[in-house]
């Protein structure tokens, strides 16, 4: 029984980071300003990418690298055309979210085919901890896990110490909530909007490159499964905010592991109903943020910087 | 900002579809499959023969109300990407009702199958559509969450006592005969559901541009501050507008199911949503221009199915393909309207 709990806290925390990483994406883009719904796509197409790299170099971190890299270049495109072509951030998102996600398909058939057996790579392996691993229960759940774990847990403190408790961090918030107040203290309002546009898009690059890489080990259509949606949910719960995300991907991925331990208790409710309830849970988080809906004030408008003040 | 229709944005679209398709052709090319075939096959194989021509009636009566269930709402600058589980909530309502009402005479199970798909529709839409009223819940997320619990739904239903066991795809025994949509031409799939679509499609167009309600709707999308102190009730307006195209997507499972599978089949709404949310936005969301955008969007995705079939070109092209020419549509625009 210890090692059951053990395993679905191991997995717990294995669950977490795809959640999380792409939560703090869209945060950061929409502290700038830029509400990029693309993830889910995004995501597809980056598992898909650094999959294939990985498979066929052997190299983590070229996957790694890849899965950024594209991730960063359709957040530049989001970028450019929202912010200087001035189009309804949804519609854009919406764009490249089909885009990305017929290219993620499309060049895993390629190279792959259809095949009766997925390839496969080994997921990465944990680092352990000297001395904390070993800790009965949280020492695996902590502990000994791989790389990317402890990495975003930093990088959401990271965040949380940058956005409250730096200079640049308030320069950054006000671009979100007030890009006129930010352009007339000095800030470049277009250079902060492309730069964590980018860097947003780049870190939801880097949540679709870990699924293969740390957590399925292969790549299906089916992978991404919502959680580039679900992260906007997360997004909006934590109110925009690091921490509350954390807690929040938390939640989902508990979920996630909750499916799983059900299965695999064979309970009596057939398995698609099992299978909705991450979404549900997502529809009722839904209603309960939206008593206390925060969200960075210009979030979705274009700024420019030569309008008369309404 | 109604962009006057002169010759500038011709040329620009026309450059747009140029370079997407040049670049359809390049990554063909690039891949080791000959582009020339691929054009070729891509352009021809939707008509080659009436059975062609029938399947691409199918598939554009689907991409058509598809379409319409995305651009209704869209004038409310609301976006429907719930279109995708309307659909296949109609497609299982049609089915189950084609099942157990067949024994009904036609005109009673054929009228009562389609009622259901749109009723079905409008309530996947709804619960999103009372979320956005009650609580002001984004619509977009909220609607894809439902299209992933339709998914499973399907699912479900396909496995479920209603399942062909004799089919190795998840799919449901056929409908009766009584309940299904009559062919309108001999020998294809062609069938009376493309009327009803037409019909739909025209309807829509007068609520849309002639009636207090359209008005009402565009207003809101427009200008909403200065709508609703005009009297209009933006906040009821927009929900209204996604249930509306709820029952239009339901019915475009429903004619589906009844008018041309026969039975609802897992996966059966294939790109369909991606498809429709691009013919929508090429053309703003006008319900006759609708037409002339669902005619290439067929085209597209008839083409790359073929192109899958013929040259093992996966089908994702078409995705591919539509996704970069609307990224160029807006620069197109832009540049157009610049000037």
């Amino acid at each position: 029984m210890a090692s059951a709990i053990e395993s679905l806290l191991f997995y717990l925390m294995v669950a977490f980071v795809p959640y999380a990483l792409a939560s703090y994406g869209i945060m950061i883009s929409g502290r700038v300003g830029l509400f990029n719904v693309s993830g889910e796509g995004v995501m597809l197409l980056t598992a898909s990418a650094a999959f294939l790299t990985t498979y066929k170099t052997g190299s983590y971190m070229l996957g790694f690298m890849v899965g950024v890299g594209l991730g960063a270049l359709l957040g530049a495109i989001f970028a450019f055309v929202s912010d200087k072509l001035k189009i309804n951030q949804f519609i854009v998102g919406l764009t490249l979210f089909i885009f990305a996600t017929g290219l993620g398909g499309f060049l895993y058939k390629v190279i792959v085919g259809v095949v009766l057996v997925p390839p496969r790579v080994q997921v990465l392996s944990p680092i352990k901890i000297p001395v904390l691993s070993d800790i009965p229960i949280i020492g695996p759940m902590l502990f000994s896990q791989n790389i990317l774990v402890y990495i975003t847990i930093i990088l959401g403190l990271l965040f949380h110490y940058i956005l409250f408790k730096t200079h640049f961090g308030l320069k950054l918030r006000a671009v979100g909530d007030s890009p006129r107040v930010a352009d007339v203290l000095g800030v470049n309002v277009g250079v902060m909007r492309y730069t964590f546009g980018i860097i947003g898009s780049a870190l939801m690059g880097l949540a679709g490159a870990y699924l293969p890489l740390c957590f399925t080990g292969t790549f299906t259509e089916t992978i991404v499964s919502g959680r580039g949606w679900i992260a906007i949910a997360i997004t909006l719960f934590g109110r925009w905010n690091p921490v509350p995300i954390i807690i929040g991907s938390l939640v989902f991925s508990g979920v996630e592991v909750l499916v799983y331990w059900l299965q695999a208790q064979r309970v009596a409710v057939p398995y698609q109903f099992l299978l909705m309830l991450p979404f549900i849970v997502t529809l009722l988080i839904l209603i309960y943020t939206s008593r206390r809906l925060e969200m960075p004030l210009s979030i979705g408008k274009h700024y420019d910087r030569e309008a008369i003040e309404e | 900002m109604k962009t006057a229709l002169n010759v500038r944005v011709l040329l620009y679209y026309a450059f747009a579809l140029l370079v997407a398709f040049g670049f359809m052709g390049t990554l063909l090319f690039a891949l080791g499959y000959s582009p020339i075939n691929g054009y070729a096959t891509f352009f021809k194989t939707p008509f080659m023969n009436l059975r062609a021509i029938g399947l691409f009636l199918v598939k554009f009566t689907s991409l058509y109300l598809m379409g319409l269930a995305f651009a209704v709402p869209l004038q409310a600058r609301k976006f429907n990407v719930g279109n995708e589980g309307q659909f296949l909530l109609g497609a299982i309502g049609a089915a189950v009702a084609g099942i157990y009402f067949g024994d009904l005479p036609s005109f009673v199970a054929l009228p009562l199958g389609l009622i259901i798909a749109c009723l079905l529709g409008m309530l996947w839409a709804a619960m999103p559509a009372f979320m956005l009223f009650l609580f002001n819940v984004n619509e977009i997320v909220s609607m894809i969450l439902f299209n992933f619990i339709s998914f499973y739904l399907v699912d479900y239903i396909a496995l479920g006592s209603l399942r062909d066991v004799f089919a190795g795809h998840p799919m449901t025994i056929p409908v009766s005969d009584y309940a299904r949509i009559p062919t309108i031409v001999p020998q294809t799939n062609i069938n009376a559901g493309l009327v009803i679509a037409i019909i739909v499609g025209i309807a829509m167009y007068i609520v849309v541009s002639r009636t207090t309600y359209g008005y009402e709707l565009r207003a809101a999308g427009s200008n909403p501050i200065a709508s609703e102190k005009h009297g209009i009730n933006v906040k009821l307006l927009a929900p209204l507008s996604l249930i509306m195209g709820g029952a239009l997507a339901g019915l475009a499972g429903g004619i589906e199911v009844l008018g041309y599978h026969y039975r609802l089949i897992e996966g059966m709404h294939g790109f369909y949503s991606p498809l429709s949310i691009i013919l929508t936005l090429m053309v703003k969301g006008n319900p006759l221009l609708l037409f002339l955008s669902t005619f290439f969007v067929t085209l597209v995705d008839v083409g790359s199915n073929a192109l899958q079939r013929t040259m093992g070109v996966p089908v994702e092209i078409s995705l591919i393909l539509l996704g970069l020419l609307m990224l160029l549509i807006m620069i197109a625009e832009y540049l157009s309207e610049r000037r």
